[in-house]
């Protein structure tokens, strides 16, 4: 009799014990699962912000050719005279570009154009930045040639 | 029959935490899904669109890359003169061939990653033969995931459709 109502708070404390490790396994994985979740939203929040302004860059018709509204046709001209205040009221404070034609090493001011092919806006040494490039057209305006160059548009954190 | 009970309990409390576990595990992984689908898509577009508008350093008619290409298809006999020295000379065909891959694989030095598959074909198929022009690696296209851009040369009797695919090697 005595071994049975042992057995019995025995069962019962074993139970306790299995329910009270589920709650708080309940209570991890929700903190946990919380976490992981702001985390990511986190980081698909600055993937957006990166996206949307390498968008707004290559499509700012301050910075295309005129006709080209669908964007991507960056005159070299214009980029040549945009400084680092221009981009910030274009896109927001603590963001940087960069424009690169492809095999092209020489950096872009109104003295070394229009033999040149590097523009580069805003940029800081030694900070965490996230951000994405695409391929884009720059217009020569002097000598009417497309070329291809790399478009280079993020922020610092 | 308490024993029973007991170990019924049991079996119904490791259930539980396998189903929280398992559950757990998939909004986890759900959760860390990156937003990186509509960048290259946006990639796959502007590389397409920026081949194409590309000069090819050939005089009329292989102007641009998208005049050669629609060149090759339809004129297979015009010749183009090499800007620099005009006595250079090369069919459509032989020009869209040498610049149109030299220019997407120059651009993809930047993104290693990327392999791309390139179809151009004209709209109605009826037109030309039904030929079919395309760069790259085939493969490509049958990989699982895949960002594929596509676009239209807007000709005067027949309109080309070009499609790039890009995927991860």
């Amino acid at each position: 009799m005595l071994r049975k109502g042992q057995a019995h708070i025995m069962e019962y404390i074993l139970v306790s014990f299995f329910v009270l490790l589920v709650i708080f396994l309940i209570v991890f994985f929700l903190m946990g699962w919380q976490i992981g979740t702001t985390k990511s939203r986190q980081s698909v929040l600055r993937e957006q912000k990166a996206s949307f302004l390498l968008k707004a860059f290559s499509n700012s018709p301050y910075l295309n050719k005129e006709g080209f509204s669908e964007g991507g046709m960056l005159e070299d001209s214009k980029l040549t005279v945009l400084e680092c205040s221009d981009l910030e009221e274009l896109l927001g404070e603590e963001v940087f570009a960069e424009v690169k034609v492809l095999d092209s090493i020489a950096e872009c001011t109104q003295e070394s154009y229009p033999r040149c092919g590097v523009w580069t806006f805003c940029k800081r040494e030694e900070r965490n930045f996230i951000a994405y490039d695409t391929p884009v057209n720059v217009y020569r305006t002097l000598t009417r040639d497309v070329e291809i160059g790399i478009l280079t548009v993020g922020f610092y954190e | 029959m308490n024993n029973f009970r007991g170990q019924a309990s049991l079996i119904v409390i490791v259930l539980i935490i396998i189903i929280f576990i398992v559950v757990g595990l998939f909004l986890l992984v759900s959760s860390f899904t990156t937003e990186e689908t509509e960048y290259y898509n946006i990639y796959a577009h502007d590389l397409l669109v920026s081949v194409m508008r590309a000069k090819t350093g050939y005089k009329d008619p292989c102007e641009t890359v998208s005049d050669t290409i629609y060149c090759a298809m339809t004129g297979l006999s015009r010749q183009c003169k090499y800007s620099k020295d005009e006595s250079i000379r090369k069919s459509c065909g032989e020009v869209a061939d040498e610049v149109t891959p030299g220019l997407i694989r120059k651009i993809l030095t930047t993104k290693p990653s990327l392999d791309y598959y390139m179809i151009i074909q004209p709209e109605d198929p009826e037109h030309l033969g039904g030929e079919t022009i395309t760069y790259g690696n085939p493969d490509v296209a049958k990989r699982a995931k895949t960002w594929t851009a596509n676009e239209r040369v807007l000709r005067y009797q027949t309109n080309l459709q070009i499609q790039l695919i890009l995927a991860t090697i």
